[in-house]
């Protein structure tokens, strides 16, 4: 390891990538034009990242894509960021709650509520709010306390989609506090009545069972012992 | 999208991104091999989710949280408490410039013990808190350097590692009888 550098790993590899905006990039550039120890570890970093693509070149990558994407892979956990500060172009229009004729389901203490995000705020979708591209999805449940939680999503084609935490098979930690999950999604382009789930246990629980029985059609409540429900709907178009 | 444009976009990121995200897995997990199956699974899980992306979401910052969320995946499987992970304690004087040498941590045993027992407290966490948490507490970087790698600003990397450490507290007392240092 190189002594007396200033700049992380994480930010010289996001460089080598070619992944950093403009500004970020100057003002890394900056830092390495007066840092020799950084400079020397960007060179071993490039050197390293060409050793690696020629031990392993794309080949098997590719091969091995192919072959997940022939099963449809199923069941690899995919992980992705909540991304926070997401915005997607979408048009849809949403089913969904008014305060004299909540399309809410309760169960158990639960309620999960749609939220269109604009900027940095969120509120709640009205019946018929229509939504334009740009727009992005959130969540707000609602449970008796602390405890993991999560939001399953079913749509029209019977494509079942793990919404928080995104693609994880495990419910997220809960915090009563902060009702309004993170997680900003992007709905897809399948027309339709999309059913939604919040899923919520003072225990952690797995979503494994949850998303199979909801693909095969099998009652969710027996899916998922022990965990309190909420549902909600929307519709695209 | 063909089949085949999605294998030579495959190949396009793999070429781009996988020494990265390969060495990313390695700092982890300490094992090539392993390492080498974290990354291959990083994209395929990028590939499947990717029409789920926000607009304009740099392939860096989310296979970096994919494989730092794989990775850390595995080294719960393997991790048993050590008790090495200091206080989560969030430093309140960090204006972003934490006096901290780019490549000092407080010895490499120390460090994999850490990240073990950060494995453990971060169970059910999103991918994007758990990249924080262990960039801001095994790793040692700023909130303004996580923020630079994940494309947050300060402030919402301070919450939600904020957040995370009221979280982690509470599990932390179920490892060791002692509470927080």
């Amino acid at each position: 390891m190189t002594q007396g550098r200033r700049i992380k790993d994480a930010l010289l590899e996001r460089y080598l990538a070619g992944d950093l905006a403009a500004e970020a990039k100057s003002t890394l550039e900056a830092g390495l034009a007066g840092s020799p120890p950084d400079r020397a570890r960007l060179e071993e970093l490039r050197a390293d990242s060409q050793a690696f693509l020629t031990q392993h070149p794309p080949g098997q990558m590719v091969a091995r894509y192919e072959r997940a994407a022939r099963r449809r892979w199923w069941a690899l956990p995919a992980v992705l960021a909540p991304l926070a500060a997401g915005a997607f172009a979408i048009g849809l229009v949403l089913d969904f709650p008014t305060e004299d004729e909540p399309s809410f389901i309760t169960k158990g203490g639960v309620t999960l509520t749609v939220h269109l995000r604009r900027g940095e705020s969120s509120e709640r979708l009205a019946k018929g709010v229509e939504l334009s591209a740009k727009d992005a999805v959130r969540f707000e449940l609602r449970a008796p306390g602390k405890g993991f939680a999560a939001v399953i999503g079913k749509d029209s084609a019977g494509k079942v989609t793990v919404y928080h935490p995104f693609g994880v098979l495990e419910a997220a930690a809960y915090e009563p506090a902060q009702p309004l999950l993170p997680t900003a999604i992007e709905l897809d382009a399948t027309k339709g009545r999309e059913q939604l789930w919040g899923l919520w246990s003072d225990r952690p629980f797995g979503l494994g069972e949850a998303t199979e029985a909801l693909r095969s059609g099998s009652p969710l409540e027996q899916a998922v012992p022990g965990v309190q429900l909420g549902a909600a709907e929307l519709n695209k178009r | 999208m063909s089949a085949d444009a999605d294998s030579r976009e495959v190949a396009d990121l793999y070429r781009r991104y996988a020494p990265a995200v390969h060495r990313r897995a390695v700092s982890l997990l300490s094992d090539g091999q392993e390492a080498l199956d974290v990354t291959q699974e990083t994209f395929l899980a990028y590939m499947k989710a990717r029409s789920k992306l926000r607009g304009g979401a740099a392939p860096f910052t989310v296979l970096y949280q994919i494989a730092t969320y794989q990775s850390v995946d595995r080294l719960r499987r393997r991790s048993r408490w050590s008790g090495r992970l200091a206080g989560l304690e969030l430093d309140e004087a960090d204006d972003g410039a934490r006096e901290e040498p780019a490549e000092a941590h407080p010895g490499e045993a120390s460090r994999v013990d850490a990240a073990q027992d950060l494995a453990l407290l971060t169970r059910g966490e999103d991918p994007l808190v758990l990249t924080a948490a262990f960039l801001y507490f095994v790793e040692g970087h700023t909130t303004e350097e996580i923020g630079q790698v994940l494309d947050l600003s300060r402030k919402t990397v301070g919450k939600h590692l904020a957040h995370f450490a009221d979280r982690a507290r509470k599990r932390y007392a179920r490892f060791t009888p002692l509470g927080l240092q």
